[in-house]
């Protein structure tokens, strides 16, 4: 297996080179036997890359401990499916599990468009051609997946316990899908510069893309969140942490990317724009997982690098200068044929919605390389925690849910004072009225007061989009409301999708203001049978349990949870520690209402039981996980393929609209 | 007033909204990453800044109170001269132990020990050959921040 999987983890290379040369040659002369020549090699590219995955996944699952990465990252003793996810747990399998991931979106934009966009695709088979080159030149030299060892051990040193849990096996290959599928967007965009097709056709060709790229890094960004919940165990969910922060950013400019290319399809403008923001995600994909593959920013001392950095950096600033130059050589081309006619208009509100989101990302960006460029331009490392993030970003975000209840609602192209104050009236009066409720409700953090108010202009204007809708479709088809509701959604994927997606937004933005800025902590130290309070609750530590086996000794703490002197709950965090890395690793259990979470560690625990627990309330913070499902739910109305019927209907229907908006 | 002009005034004022948070965020939330021999050579350059001192726990220098929380150790610098006592209370990180790389963060104050907000501890030997080999073992990950 090892030979099999050194070979085609080689030919998968060659493959990726081959194809990049037979597409571009076989895209510029027009010669289709090498076009399809080079899909071929990519689809060979594929299989051999599949063939290296099942190579290594075959390697884990039968301990083959002379393998390096075998025995690194896993164990005898590690079930079954923490030995499948230890493909992506350490390094050389996480750039393979890349590639795989990478190659299978590459054979399927092939697939999808067999018979069209012949003259795009070429391009497009090229750019994720050479991403996939890059990650399997760097398999075939610094990180190959199945290098030996010299002698066989007995036993691997197994999988970081942080890792060996449910979320580990979902989050990351749900971030990965996310950074990946942004190369076919930006392949597609790459294809329209070399081609000169500067049209909205690549954006409507790879429009599904973008979203399931966003879908997925959207899924990442949460689940991410939710392992560092549940796992990591400090209290929160959200750290701004190096790592995180590569997520985060691409989703930004993503976000900004999915608003802005609907204004050059309805105006044809913003092409350069355009052209920035995906050149820009897909950067930051790339730039995400050196960062995380690098660890140059995380190492505060130190640390052995990985001698990752540089390959990365190369191949971003390669990627940078090559698609400038391209769109620098089409700017002409790109000049918008029309302007922005008003202030006053939607087309001004996705101007100022993109700002912000980008102003979001630079300043992560910015906080997250300060570290190094303190040090490169001062000689001082200076460091950046939370607080930097949350002061900059809090103020950009709360603007951006204001302009979220706004766009929906303001006209295309020109308003006018006495439109907006009609429209506006209600929804301003309702949000007013809300912020003034939770203000006299003793709420006096100005974020917190201005989140509510915000939220309930938005999640109102959002209503009233669905209600005329629905009742447009009563009056005019007759249908009952209830069913018209559902007909939006199925009819105009798109918009009513996206207004699912704010409504997300907006549940998030309730419960990341009201969980960071209303959290209370409390840290006790107790005997068994002795009782600490923190907020409502009445906690008594009852007793502590031995549950050790093979894998790790684990004592089980037990708390009884009391409100007004009435038994609600128990909760058991617990402590363990891994034999095989002999590591502690500390397992916090919590209780979730639609109130707030009451969130337990085990912080230490003593042979005669006394314990240290540090204990949170977290309020509505549910609405956060909440506000991710339903994000998920608004993306998925947006991509899901509709029928052919029913995708005449709605280009009928859009062409109709189109007419009326313009009259 | 002319439309674009109105527009190019809008994007202005959003930029150096962004600029302007940024800065200021930078001037108020910043702190010094500085080694342990830096900071003992560095006398009182620190005074009044936020640090974060990175260094190695030095073998027997651990003192743990499990009923008060408290804990105390010795900070070596990983490669040069100098040392520092540490003194933190809160929840003992997963990954402190002697011998370790650990990162305390706490404000400048002139005087042993160091009173240290947060200790962040880095992942074990073990992984140290390849740092931030996983992408979910983000630093605080790693490190486990507990914060005060």
């Amino acid at each position: 297996m090892i030979t099999i999987g050194n070979l085609a983890v080689l030919i998968a290379l060659i493959a990726a080179v081959y194809s990049i040369g037979a597409s571009v040659y076989g895209g510029l002369n027009r010669r289709r036997d090498f076009v399809a020549s080079g899909e071929h090699a990519a689809y060979t590219c594929h299989a051999m890359v599949v063939i290296a995955t099942i190579a290594l996944v075959h390697g884990l699952i039968t301990h083959d401990f002379s393998l390096k990465y075998v025995a690194s990252y896993s164990s005898s003793t590690l079930p079954l499916r923490f030995r499948i996810a230890a493909l992506w747990g350490g390094m050389e399998g996480s750039l393979l599990f890349w590639a795989l991931l990478l190659t299978s979106m590459t054979s399927l934009v092939i697939f999808q468009n067999r018979e069209r966009n012949r003259i795009l695709m070429p391009f497009v088979v090229a750019t994720c051609m050479t991403v996939g080159a890059f990650f399997l030149s760097l398999l075939n030299t610094v990180t190959p997946p199945f290098a030996q060892l010299p002698f066989i051990p007995a036993e691997g040193s197994d999988l970081n316990p942080l890792l060996q849990n449910y979320w580990m096996q979902i989050h990351p290959p749900a971030l990965y899908l996310g950074y990946v599928t942004w190369t076919i967007p930006f392949g597609f965009a790459i294809a329209a510069l070399a081609t000169g097709r500067l049209d909205d056709l690549w954006i409507r060709t790879s429009r599904r893309w973008s979203l399931a790229a966003w879908f997925f890094l959207c899924c990442g960004n949460i689940l991410g969140a939710r392992w560092a919940y549940e796992v990591l165990g400090w209290g929160g969910y959200w750290a701004w942490d190096p790592v995180e922060n590569a997520a985060f950013m691409p989703l930004m400019t993503g976000t900004a990317y999915l608003h802005s290319v609907m204004i050059q399809e309805r105006k044809d403008m913003l092409k350069v724009w355009n052209m920035t923001l995906i050149i820009l995600t897909f950067c930051l994909t790339i730039f995400g997982t050196f960062l995380t593959r690098s660890g140059v920013i995380s190492s505060v001392h130190s640390f052995t690098q990985s001698g990752l950095g540089p390959f990365f950096l190369a191949f971003l600033a390669a990627v940078i200068v090559f698609s400038t130059i391209l769109t620098i050589r089409r700017l002409p081309e790109l000049r918008p044929k029309h302007q922005l006619d008003s202030m006053l208009s939607r087309e001004s509100a996705f101007l100022f919605n993109n700002l912000l989101l980008v102003g979001i990302a630079f300043a992560t960006f910015w906080g997250t390389v300060f570290p190094v460029l303190s040090e490169w331009v001062r000689g001082v490392k200076i460091t950046v925690g939370p607080p930097f993030f949350n002061r900059v970003n809090a103020p950009l975000a709360i603007a951006l849910l204001f302009l979220m209840g706004v766009g929906p609602l303001i006209a295309w192209r020109r308003s006018t004072i006495d439109k907006l104050a009609r429209t506006f009236l209600a929804p301003s009066l309702f949000g007013i009225t809300a912020g003034a409720i939770a203000f006299f409700a003793g709420m006096r953090d100005i974020n917190a007061v201005l989140v509510v108010s915000f939220s309930a202009f938005v999640l109102y204007t959002i209503t009233l989009e669905f209600h005329r809708g629905a009742a447009a479709r009563v009056s005019m088809v007759g249908q009952n409301y209830v069913s018209a509701l559902f007909t939006l959604l199925t009819k105009n994927q798109r918009r009513y999708g996206g207004y699912v997606v704010h409504l997300g937004v907006v549940f998030i933005f309730i419960g990341v203001a009201m969980s960071s800025i209303y959290r209370v902590e409390e840290m006790y130290t107790v005997d068994p049978g002795e009782s600490f309070s923190i907020g409502p609750y009445t906690l008594r530590y009852d007793d502590a349990v031995d549950r050790s086996d093979d894998h790790m000794a684990r004592m089980i703490a037990t708390l009884t949870v009391f409100e007004n002197d009435e038994e609600i709950a128990t909760i058991s965090p617990e402590k363990r520690f891994y034999r095989k890395p002999e590591q502690p690793a500390t397992e916090v259990d919590f209780r979730t209402t639609w109130r707030d979470d009451l969130y337990v560690i085990l912080g230490s625990i003593d042979p005669e039981k006394t314990a240290t627990f540090q204990a949170y309330i977290n309020p509505l913070v549910v609405w956060f996980w909440i506000g991710g499902f339903v994000i998920i739910a608004g993306t998925g109305i947006c991509i899901f393929p509709v029928s052919g019927a029913r995708r005449r209907e709605r280009a009928r229907e859009a062409a109709t609209a189109r007419t009326q908006e313009h009259a | 007033m002319n439309q674009q002009l109105k527009f190019v005034a809008g994007i202005a004022i959003i930029i150096s909204t962004v600029g302007f948070l940024v800065y200021t965020a930078v001037d108020q939330t910043k702190m010094y990453m500085v080694t342990v021999s830096e900071f003992v050579t560095g006398g009182n350059a620190y005074a009044g800044t936020t640090l974060r001192i990175a260094g190695r726990v030095a073998e027997d220098s651990m003192v743990w109170d499990s009923k008060t929380n408290d804990l105390h150790f010795t900070l070596d610098d990983i490669e040069g001269e100098g040392t520092i006592g540490v003194h933190y209370t809160g929840i003992l990180p997963d990954m402190f132990a002697e011998g370790r790389d650990v990162v305390v963060e706490g404000p400048y104050a002139a005087g042993d020990p160091f009173e240290a907000t947060t200790v962040l501890t880095s992942c074990p030997s073990k992984y140290e050959a390849e740092p931030g080999d996983d992408p979910n073992y983000p630093d605080r990950a790693a490190s486990e921040a507990i914060e005060n």
